[in-house]
């Protein structure tokens, strides 16, 4: 692989895995995550 | 907030289940089979600046309008395109009927889609008992492909009954996901799928790597010249209109916009829901998935076996051939080869299913939606026509009724979906409107340039792959230019039942229209 080859491979490797560990970084730290699971609450008498 | 237009619809159980499901959705064979095979034919290193431009240009802002479309369409009980072209219209009469073919499309590469799916079930089986271990002739391995296929009879397979088998296990497996629902079925293959398809594409990437130079007579045929053929950019290529839009297109399939599941999906999020960061992650899990895995097996991979003559033959008989029969032979002469084999076509297979089961759901929610169906009878009814049609594709497969479907359905249509989502939030909806939405619990703050991206330039970008893609494609398709008379006959059965399947949609729009469905009275804000 050529110089420019490193560059193109190491750029666009650099990109996304620094966007998808910003996102997911972002996603794991929101304060108010606003989806939740509804409760499972079981209502039928055993 | 008022909610009763949508007290019956699901909602997603967990933010990063509804990022995982549109990931998956977006996350197919295309990742690892078509990207490799585009870069390489295009220029290599170079391929990857139309690439990111597209991503930025075309990919992000599409992404984001189906998001913010779809849960915007479900809070107001539509999560189909009928229903959400008509509500951003302000309930125009013409604006539910630009929603067909955001119906027919995914549903019509669903009919194919799981044939294709039950190869690689039944490839991952082969490679693990060493069905075609002893091949080595690329054109034997060919003939195993046809044979299982069913296209030709021959010494591997006298009958198509494997494959056959294969997808009948492959449409059972769709379907129960999909019986099972939003969160009890998709979400939780999703949250299953993918964590294992990272795990295996790392294994893979590890063994390709580790490989070195297996032939003592080609040393230079190793991972890192491998790298080199795919990425050493050509930059002359750039001058080449048709690279850009092979850029383009790629980056358009990648991500599943344009199909319709985008916004089936997002219409299950509730009100406060983010859709911006949510929509960036599940783009850039995509891209890790292409780019950075797909990017590094498959053409270092074959490099190795193959040289630079033989690489450049491979990308040049396309996806296919690169997936069933070079990749086999690669596994064949290295160690390890029958598990690695199954780790590949297992992949191919997980990503399969994630993303055929994010094509039947739109028909599912319309069904839902607007004919007030329940989940059951609406999996029921679609799982018999798709029945139906996938076995008149499975028994004219030699005829053409494959590739027929899949320009109209994969190519297309959702070109024109896209196009008629972007008009719709960009200016029948309107800008202000549109961000004030994007924003709604928004984790991220969308810049402001991308209005101006989603106004003018995605639009423009998408008219010029139709047009191009009209005149490239489209005239010699419709005249049925590169098709053997004997086959024509096939070719336009596929055309009726394609025209009878968005007929039935039609008449469906106009029951839930009599119904009242697309009245005024579900206003909720």
């Amino acid at each position: 692989m050529n110089i420019s080859g490193w560059i193109m491979f190491l750029t666009s490797w650099v990109v996304f895995s620094s966007l998808v560990i910003f996102c997911y970084y972002k996603i794991f730290t929101a304060r108010h995550p606003h989806l939740t699971a509804p409760l499972e609450i079981d209502t039928k008498a055993d | 907030m008022p909610d009763l237009a949508r007290q019956n619809r699901e909602n997603w159980g967990s933010r990063l289940g509804v990022i995982l499901a549109v990931s998956g959705s977006a996350v197919g064979l295309g990742n690892f089979l078509r990207f490799p095979v585009q870069a390489a034919s295009n220029g290599g290193g170079a391929f990857m600046i139309p690439y990111f431009l597209a991503f930025l240009f075309m990919g992000i802002p599409l992404a984001w309008v189906e998001w913010t479309i779809g849960r915007y369409g479900g809070m107001r009980g539509h999560g189909s395109a009928p229903g959400i072209f008509h509500v951003l219209s302000g309930r125009k009469r013409w604006a539910k009927y630009l929603g067909v073919t955001a119906l027919l499309g995914p549903i019509s590469i669903f009919f194919y889609y799981c044939y294709i799916e039950g190869w690689t079930l039944a490839f991952s089986f082969y490679s693990l008992m060493g069905k075609y271990s002893h091949i080595t002739d690329p054109q034997q391995m060919g003939a195993f492909l046809s044979g299982f296929q069913g296209v030709e009879s021959n010494s591997f397979f006298s009958v198509i009954w494997p494959a056959y088998f294969s997808f009948l296990i492959v449409f059972v497996i769709n379907f129960y996901f999909i019986y099972r629902g939003v969160t009890k079925g998709i979400e939780k293959l999703n949250k299953i799928a993918l964590p294992i398809m990272l795990v295996i594409g790392l294994i893979l990437l590890v063994r390709i790597m580790t490989l070195g130079a297996p032939s003592p007579d080609h040393p230079e045929q190793n991972f890192f010249n491998g790298l080199g053929f795919l990425w050493n950019p050509d930059f002359n290529a750039l001058k080449d209109a048709s690279v850009w839009l092979a850029a383009a297109g790629q980056m358009f399939f990648t991500l599943s916009v344009g199909m319709g599941s985008i916004m089936a999906y997002a219409s299950y999020l509730r009100a406060q829901d983010d859709v911006a960061l949510s929509s960036l992650t599940a783009n850039s899990t995509n891209e890790f998935f292409e780019v950075i895995l797909a990017g590094s097996i498959v053409i270092p991979a074959t490099f190795i076996f193959f040289g630079a003559m033989g690489t450049q033959e491979v990308a040049q008989g396309g996806s296919f051939n690169l997936g069933f029969v070079t990749m086999p032979l690669i596994f064949n002469q290295m160690g390890g080869g029958n598990f690695i084999g199954f780790l590949w076509f297992f992949l191919l297979f997980m990503a399969g299913v994630t993303s055929s089961v994010s094509l039947i759901q739109p028909m599912v929610t319309f069904l839902e939606d607007e004919l007030r169906w329940d989940r059951h009878k609406s999996v029921l009814v679609i799982g018999a026509a798709g029945f139906i049609v996938t076995n008149f594709i499975i028994f004219t497969l030699a005829r053409g009724s494959l590739d027929e479907m899949d320009f109209w359905a994969g190519t297309l249509f959702p070109v024109l979906n896209a196009l008629f989502g972007i008009i719709m939030f960009a200016w029948v909806f309107g800008l202000k409107k549109g961000f004030r939405e994007l924003d709604t619990g928004a984790d991220l703050k969308v810049p402001r340039f991308f209005g101006f991206i989603m106004k003018y330039i995605t639009p423009t970008a998408l008219l010029a792959i139709l047009i191009t893609w009209g005149i490239q494609q489209g005239i010699p398709v419709l005249t049925l230019e590169n098709v053997a008379p004997e086959n024509r006959l096939t070719v336009w059965i596929t055309r009726f039942i394609l025209l009878g399947v968005g007929a039935i949609i039609i008449g469906g729009i106009i029951v839930a229209r009599q119904r009242g469905r697309f009245g005024r009275k579900e206003e909720i804000r």
